[in-house]
């Protein structure tokens, strides 16, 4: 955030006289043709009430944006609560009410009047009582898994403090609707879609409301702190040949399974490939399934892979992917892997066993300024 | 044309606009559905209460709303789409009939032959759209229709036989909205304080806007409403009639006969200060009008002594117009009454009758136009209204008068001659002499009358200073009369005022503005009798003035050049005020609050409170020992001035406390030692001991001073040690906190 989008500028208080006039005026117009002169002042004065507290509140919820998380889609979060969506329904209501006092003044009905002022009632409740259980929400994640993929659902179990409406927007992700009975905590999954790889100790959701007419959704946004970090890591790149060993040019290593030497280490179901004197036959017995002694996979020559992340975000994204490719398909083979990144804390380098760690690798990532790419 | 790309899809406008009108997903929420066609069905009922439909008709939309949405309920999922171009022929046949019936049989003025077909219309669009609400926009959009029919009932109800409908309506469609609601949020059963909460809300705002909002007037003249329920002629048209029996034109204050208006026995030929019917509470008209007035029903100017009446005087030109215009007649100016002020507003008044009356057309001062179904008019020579038709219940007419009612300071301005050029500037001496004129009348009510005025001179600018000496007179019978209709019978041949001046000054409306007319007469002020209505009560939900039998009324008009004929009620001294909404319902509301019996409710609400309060005290009571003993710990610390931190452990807690009282340092060592091995190691002391400490939590007190104390006897140790159940500052002390 720069430091101007959150700074009070003679603007913002201008804008609010500006609007606060405007409504007084607005006001004085409408009672005079409505109702007659002698309503201008109680016009000025409904007109005034509420348009000074409506700029005021507009501009210090500007201020309030301009210091908040900007979002994936380059807007602000909006931290205080907010109507979405109040074109129509505002502009229907005001229709309704206007389109029922032409009926009572034409009419001259009174009851067409007491009835409009219990439908205009309900309409102005039904639009703002919204706000009250949308700024009162409180939502809550209670639970997380720790893995995730760019551009795959994440579910994030939440406990919400009434039925509402949760829609992720950082990460995005689908509405879910925190339903069930009316009073107490209720529980739903929302599923979020990370975009791009990373660390999240958060997310941002907004919190809807529409109790108790439906006729409006008021909603803030609120972070939501996850029990434990969520690693993203990136979206699998194209699979690329990798390099084979030299004495591997008919891909017999490719079916060949590790650990046929070295320390035993157990023993494991038959797969495909297993030697058959590694057959364990007690154990084969003992199961009714072919068994296998395993070994420790032979310490040496590991495939030492250098990641260096473009500064530039989605080349970085798209060099992360390609990496955990090429991880993958090493891990695959069996080939032990040595994965080396920068991340905040400095260089790192260091074994990845399997896809979970080097996307948990990858997700820490940050771009190496001074790198000339990726080397395996 | 795009919309901006960086907040909307780069689509045209017109494919939102088709897209945000694309069909939602189906409706499942069958009480969403329930509420909305009770809603509709509820509305139609309320038209068909109120005339405005026929039974059939009610009857088959009714049904079909309740079909149709049964079927839209069923296919919400897969709707037929070959029914949505029938439904659509339907709504457009329906439409050109509602055209083709108003320029047939609409008649102008009559907004009752506009509303009918306007009402069948509407119900027959939402029975016909019932047939086609798969999604939830639909099912809402059935219930907003509703309430466009519930305007059209309303729209000519004069009275509050709407308001049952009104009540369930308004009760369907909150529930609809709260099911919807559900629907939209999956959320299961009713939020009761939620709802509690935004009824009150809307309780408020609903008598917030009645109070605040004028009441409504039809200002347009196109809808002037006028109808007729009793078309039978009269077959003399000068005279009066009641409604009920049109054939025969009587004279409907005849004492021993049928007035049908409520006993009142002035609206005659004659007016006999005499005789009074009995006069009961039942509603003769109600009046929706710009302003409270006087309904003048007759004038007379004539008085003999006993009676009252309206003289066919030579000065007065014709006795009798006779407007053959049709609606809207315009009334011709009487030769005594003044051109309207320039500038001054119209004061329109349109009457609802209630009940049969007589054929006199009610009207506040003035009247320039009458719209009324009738084919002819009669206007006699002091300005009364006759309809040449019976006015049966249910006739309603409209009429335009000029607002000439002047303030006291320009009446007590008020000189001869007026300062106000006008063609008719004051009274003839013919038409002066008529209102002046007086039988054989006892001297003594001349020099009463001029006793009281003896100090109210002419100016020296010519002012007689009339307003003047009006109010003195009201003043002199304001301390001097009493009112009753109790009063005692007049001998034959006796005069009614001086009886009632210098006798019993016991009467009621007639006899004390007979005796204030006779009396300015008597020192040579113009002035007739006139009579007809008190405005009556306002209704603030009707914004009609509600005129009761009781209402019937007699005062005096007094002639000011300038002004013409003013009314003074000498009977009322209360000035007549001009009631808002907001006044009404705050003089109610008042008048309730004063009314109710403060001390049994204040009695109520205080063993309420407390015994709501108790029972939070009881359900939150701590019920495990040890959440007794904490509870008791917080207590004696918190009256020492020395309250538990949010997050603090009850043993640091505890060490606090002993700081501030080091000799019950032990003991308190003790007490939460066991608590939180209760809490976290699962140890229970042995009950002795679990008593001894709660005693001993019970019982402490600690000095704001520092010096602790226990109340009573001595419990000795307050426990045992139990080392292993200590808790680290960082466990939530949630057990030991009390739950």
């Amino acid at each position: 955030m720069s430091g101007r989008e959150g700074r009070v500028t003679p603007f913002f208080g201008i804008t609010a006289a500006v609007i606060g006039v405007a409504a007084g005026t607005a006001g004085v117009v409408v009672a005079r043709a409505a109702f007659g002169p002698g309503t201008a002042p109680a016009g000025a004065a409904i007109g005034l009430t509420v348009g000074i507290p409506v700029s005021l509140w507009s501009t210090s919820a500007r201020r309030a944006r301009g210091r908040s998380r900007r979002l994936p889609d380059g807007r602000r979060m909006r931290t205080r609560v907010h109507a979405i969506a109040w074109f129509g329904p505002v502009a229907g209501s005001i229709l309704t009410i206007l389109a029922w006092s032409g009926v009572a003044h034409s009419s001259g009905s009174g009851l067409v009047q007491a009835i409009g002022a219990l439908l205009a009632a309900v309409l102005v409740t039904g639009l703002v009582a919204p706000s009250v259980p949308a700024a009162r929400a409180t939502v809550r994640c209670t639970a997380c898994p720790s893995d995730g993929t760019a551009g795959s659902p994440v579910g994030l179990v939440m406990d919400a403090g009434g039925p509402l409406r949760i829609r992720p927007l950082d990460p995005p992700g689908p509405d879910a609707t925190a339903g069930g009975r009316v009073r107490g905590t209720r529980q739903g999954t929302v599923d979020v879609v990370p975009g791009t790889r990373g660390v999240l100790d958060s997310v941002a959701v907004q919190v809807a409301s529409s109790a108790p007419f439906g006729m409006l959704w008021w909603a803030r946004d609120v972070v939501v702190e996850l029990p434990r970090p969520l690693h993203v890591s990136p979206r699998p790149g194209p699979v690329e040949p990798v390099p084979l060993a030299a004495d591997d040019e008919l891909g017999e290593a490719l079916r060949r399974v590790p650990a046929t030497s070295g320390e035993a280490r157990g023993i494991r179901p038959y797969q495909r490939g297993d030697l058959r004197r590694a057959i364990h036959w007690p154990a084969t017995a003992h199961t009714g399934t072919v068994m296998v002694n395993e070994a420790e996979a032979p310490a040496g020559d590991p495939v030492v892979i250098q990641v260096v992340l473009p500064t530039d975000e989605a080349e970085a994204e798209l060099e992360a992917g390609r990496m955990l490719s090429v991880v993958v398909a090493y891990l695959d083979r069996g080939v032990p892997v040595l994965l080396s990144t920068r991340e905040p804390s400095g260089p790192v380098s260091d074994r990845v066993v399997d896809r979970v760690a080097a996307g948990r690798r990858l997700a820490r990532a940050v771009p190496d300024a001074g790198g000339t790419g990726s080397v395996a | 044309m795009r919309v901006g790309p960086d907040r909307w899809p780069d689509v045209k406008l017109w494919e939102r606009v088709v897209q945000a009108n694309r069909p939602g997903p189906p409706e499942d929420s069958v009480r969403f559905r329930t509420a909305s066609t009770l809603a509709v069905m509820v509305a139609i009922a309320a038209c068909w209460s109120q005339g405005e439909l026929s039974a059939p008709l009610a009857l088959f939309t009714m049904a079909a709303t309740a079909v149709g949405n049964a079927l839209s309920y069923w296919r919400r999922a897969r709707p037929w789409m070959a029914v949505k171009p029938i439904l659509a022929f339907c709504v457009v046949g329906g439409f050109l009939w509602f055209l083709v019936t108003v320029t047939r049989t609409a008649t102008p003025g009559n907004i009752a032959t506009v509303e009918q077909p306007l009402a069948a219309l509407f119900a027959w669009v939402l029975s016909t759209h019932a047939f086609d609400v798969p999604a939830r926009r639909d099912v809402a959009y059935s219930l907003a229709g509703s309430a466009a029919l519930m305007a059209v009932a309303a729209a000519q109800t004069v009275d509050l036989s709407l308001a049952p409908y009104v009540v369930v309506w308004a009760a369907c469609g909150v529930w609809g909205l709260v099911a919807m609601w559900q629907s939209m949020s999956g959320a299961r059963g009713v939020p009761w304080a939620s709802l509690g909460f935004s009824s009150a809300v809307v309780a408020v705002l609903a008598v917030l806007f009645v109070a605040l909002l004028p009441a409504p007037h039809v200002s347009t003249a196109l809808i002037f409403p006028s109808s007729s329920a009793g078309d039978s002629p009269v077959n003399s048209p000068s005279n009066l009639t009641d409604g009920g029996g049109a054939s025969l034109p009587a004279h409907a204050a005849a004492p021993d006969g049928p007035t049908r208006v409520g006993g009142y026995l002035g609206f005659a030929k004659s007016l006999d200060t005499a005789v009074r019917g009995h006069l009961g509470n039942q509603v003769i008209l109600r009046v929706r009008a710009s302003k409270p007035s006087f309904w003048i029903g007759q004038t007379y100017d004539t008085w003999n002594g006993q009676s009252w009446v309206e003289s066919s005087h030579p000065t007065n030109g014709p006795t009798l117009h006779k407007l053959t215009s049709g609606s809207p007649f315009t009334i011709p100016l009487s030769p005594d009454q003044l051109a309207p002020l320039a500038g001054n507003a119209s004061d329109i008044q349109t009457f609802y009758l209630a009940q049969s009356g007589p054929n006199l057309v009610f009207h506040a001062d003035n009247a320039q136009r009458v719209y009324l179904q009738s084919q002819q008019l009669f206007l006699t020579g002091s300005g009364t209204i006759v309809s040449s038709t019976s006015m049966g219940a249910g006739t309603v007419y409209t009429v335009v008068s000029a607002d000439n009612v002047a303030t006291p300071a320009q009446l007590r301005a008020s000189t001869t001659p007026p300062a106000r050029g006008g063609s008719t500037p004051s009274l003839t001496p013919a038409q002066k002499k008529r209102y002046l004129q007086l039988p054989s009348v006892d001297p003594r009510v001349a020099a009463l009358a001029t006793r009281i005025t003896a100090g109210i001179t002419t100016s020296a600018n010519g002012n007689p200073r009339v307003y003047d000496k009006i109010a003195a007179i009201e003043a002199w019978m304001s301390s001097h009369i009493h009112y009753s209709t109790d009063i005692p019978p007049l001998r034959p041949g006796q005069n009614a005022v001086d009886s009632f001046l210098f006798g019993s000054r016991i009467g009621y409306c007639e006899q004390i503005s007979t005796a204030t007319a006779v009396m300015l007469r008597s020192i040579g002020i113009p002035a007739r009798e006139a009579v007809g209505y008190v405005p009556g009560s306002f209704n603030p939900i009707t914004d009609l003035y509600q005129v009761q039998a009781k209402d019937a009324h007699a005062w005096v008009q007094v002639w000011f050049p300038g002004y013409g004929w003013q009314n003074f009620d000498p009977t009322a001294q209360v000035p007549l005020a001009n009631p808002s909404p907001g006044s009404v319902i705050a003089r109610s509301t008042a008048k309730f609050f004063g009314h109710l019996p403060w001390v049994p409710i204040t009695v109520v609400v205080v063993v309420a409170v407390a015994a709501v309060d108790l029972r939070r005290r009881y359900l939150r009571r701590p019920k495990h020992w040890a959440d007794q003993v904490a509870r008791g710990l917080e207590r004696a610390g918190q009256q020492a001035g020395l309250a538990r931190g949010g997050n603090e452990t009850l043993a640091r807690y505890c060490e606090r406390l002993a700081r501030a009282a080091p000799e019950l340092g032990p003991d308190l060592h003790r007490a939460a030692t066991a608590v939180e091995g209760s809490a976290y190691g699962g140890g229970q002391p042995d009950p002795p001991q679990a008593e001894a400490i709660r005693a001993f939590a019970r019982q402490l007190r600690i000095p704001r001073n520092g010096h602790g104390h226990r109340k009573g006897r001595n419990t000795g140790r307050a426990g045992t040690r139990q080392d292993d159940a200590s808790a680290s500052a960082n466990d939530a002390p949630a057990a030991s906190r009390g739950r």
